[in-house]
């Protein structure tokens, strides 16, 4: 691929499947339960 | 007089059911034939740029917005709309509407991915896929208003795909939708992964993804690209179509709402980015071995599935037969998760204001939607479908989308509360990014969106359909879902709004 398409590849990459795992290592973290009760594990 | 049966609110299992449920709703058929067109078409790689400042700005926003609206009032899109005003509850009843119109064709073309998943075994669509699908398979009339009979090889796998999707929501939320996504997506995902490696592997892949990807920076400057990145989020994640005010209500109350946002969003994202890679590198082999450009062959929607998909597979050197029950098995995985959420709406709808049983419910809902849908199993009914869907997506869905923002934001001006609200139940505070977001940014750009639509519809009437077709049928179903949320708010409530929250 060129460089242009590898610089857009790893940028999309990044933000969208390393944004998605932070969220769920948020949810793995703090937010399992489903109910309320997420601010008292905060 | 109907009978009124009191009913527990449905409950999602857990929270992890919830979220695979709202991505199984997410990600349908259009991030696998759509998306991947829509970068190509509107700058390559450039065209990320405003396709994550949609996700930020729109998608995020209005997914947090739904949730929090289905979660605070424990109930479907007009119980939640009609807490905010009681004048408003019919916006709750025209989304519902706009997403049983919808579902109504997404069934027939489930079905038409149920019978493509069959004639993976041997390759039955022969060399010419383009005679095959529009002749032999749907028998299309010669014009518009030539309806035809009803196509028999259409209408067998369109009567499974919605015993399926019937026998799914009678099942309910728990046992029927929970476990359908958790089973589902990842078998998707797993489907997906197995299509990435083998289009990576295939001579002329890298052609594909270097036409994919290399950005055109100059695209930027033309609005329609903006146009473009908000309407595939705006479609993709699956806002206004109150799915997500429905599931979102069968949520314990004051659940966390932020993150799964988050969870959902970048999952339907995520997914659609990394189907990109599968979808173009197999254009970029299928270029190749036709001699040719890969803008040549690229392409989208019906065309991308049931004509160049079925050309690809027959070129692959092996197993041929895998490779479409893979990809037909993931349309089809992400197409039933996403029906039985469009459903789910008005079926919730109805329980809610006329206090029926699940299966009495369910039954009135899908037993309509099977037979409007009928007059897309009909000879004419490509023509029928391609219509409705352009006008009820840039119509219905936008519009009533920017009713939903104007209604939170400026009518009832409760954004700030709502903000408030969210963070006390969540560990990702949500900021002002949000109430600017959802106050100014998401309806500027849609009522742009909007007006840019109607210019476009007199400039270039839509498909080269005649103007009776566009305006009967394509107009005649935006104008209905809108006086059907007239008529349903007219209506008595069977229910108290205490029953409706039990």
């Amino acid at each position: 691929m060129s460089a242009g398409a590898w610089i857009m590849f790893l940028v999309g990459a990044v933000l969208l499947w390393g944004g998605l795992i932070l969220s769920i290592l948020n949810y793995l973290r703090y937010g399992r339960s489903s109910g309320s009760g997420t601010t008292g594990s905060r | 007089m109907t009978e009124v049966v009191e009913e527990q609110r449905d409950q999602f299992g857990s929270k992890l059911g919830f979220i695979m449920a709202a991505i199984g709703s997410a990600i349908g058929l259009g991030n696998i034939w759509r998306y991947p067109y829509v970068v190509y078409d509107n700058g390559g790689g450039a065209f990320l740029l405003p396709y994550f400042i949609a996700i930020a700005t729109a998608g995020i926003p209005i997914l947090i917005l739904e949730y929090y609206l289905g979660n605070r009032y424990q109930g479907s899109a007009p119980v939640a709309y009609r807490s905010l005003s009681q004048r408003w509850e019919w916006l709750g009843w025209w989304q519902a509407a706009v997403s049983f119109l919808i579902g109504t064709y997404y069934m027939v073309i489930i079905g038409w991915v149920l019978a493509y998943f069959y004639f993976s075994f041997g390759s039955q669509w022969g060399s010419d896929t383009e005679a095959f699908f529009t002749g032999e398979f749907l028998g299309v009339s010669d014009s518009f208003w030539s309806v035809g009979g009803l196509q028999f090889g259409v209408l067998i796998p369109f009567v499974i795909a919605w015993a399926i999707v019937y026998w799914l929501l009678i099942r309910g939320v728990g046992r029927g939708i929970q476990l359908a996504s958790m089973v589902l997506i990842p078998l998707m995902a797993l489907m997906m992964l197995i299509i990435v490696i083998r289009g990576l592997t295939l001579p002329g892949a890298v052609e594909g993804l270097n036409v994919l990807f290399t950005p055109d920076f100059g695209a930027l400057l033309d609005p329609q690209v903006w146009i473009a990145a908000y309407g595939q989020v705006f479609f993709s994640i699956g806002v206004a179509f109150s799915v997500m005010i429905t599931y979102a209500s069968y949520l314990p109350r004051r659940s966390e709402l932020p993150n799964s946002g988050f969870i959902v969003a970048l999952s339907n994202s995520g997914f659609e980015f990394f189907a990109a890679l599968g979808v173009f590198s197999v254009l970029g082999f299928l270029a190749v071995q036709q001699n040719t450009q890969v803008g040549e062959v690229a392409t989208e929607g019906v065309g991308l599935a049931f004509i160049a998909f079925p050309q690809i597979i027959n070129q692959l050197p092996a197993l041929n037969s895998l490779f479409g029950l893979l990809f037909f098995g993931a349309l089809l995985f992400a197409g039933l998760t996403s029906a039985v959420s469009i459903f789910e709406v008005g079926i919730s709808g109805v329980r809610d204001k006329f206090g029926f049983a699940r299966n009495r419910a369910v039954s009135i809902v899908c037993g309509l939607a099977f037979l409007v849908g009928l007059i897309y199993v009909t000879k004419g009914g490509l023509y029928y479908l391609d219509t409705i869907d352009h006008f009820i997506n840039n119509y219905g869905l936008v519009l009533s989308g920017l009713f939903e923002v104007i209604l939170v934001a400026w009518v009832v001006r409760q954004l700030r509360n709502i903000q408030s609200s969210l963070n006390e139940n969540s560990y990702i505070p949500v900021g002002y990014w949000w109430i600017l977001a959802l106050s100014i940014i998401t309806p500027i750009i849609l009522i742009g969106v909007t007006a840019f639509n109607i210019y476009n519809e007199f400039a270039n009437p839509y498909g080269g359909y005649p103007a009776s077709g566009l305006l009967v049928l394509g107009g005649g179903a935006t104008v209905l879902a809108v006086v059907l949320g007239f008529i349903f708010q007219s209506l008595r409530w069977r229910r108290s709004r205490e029953e409706v929250n039990r």
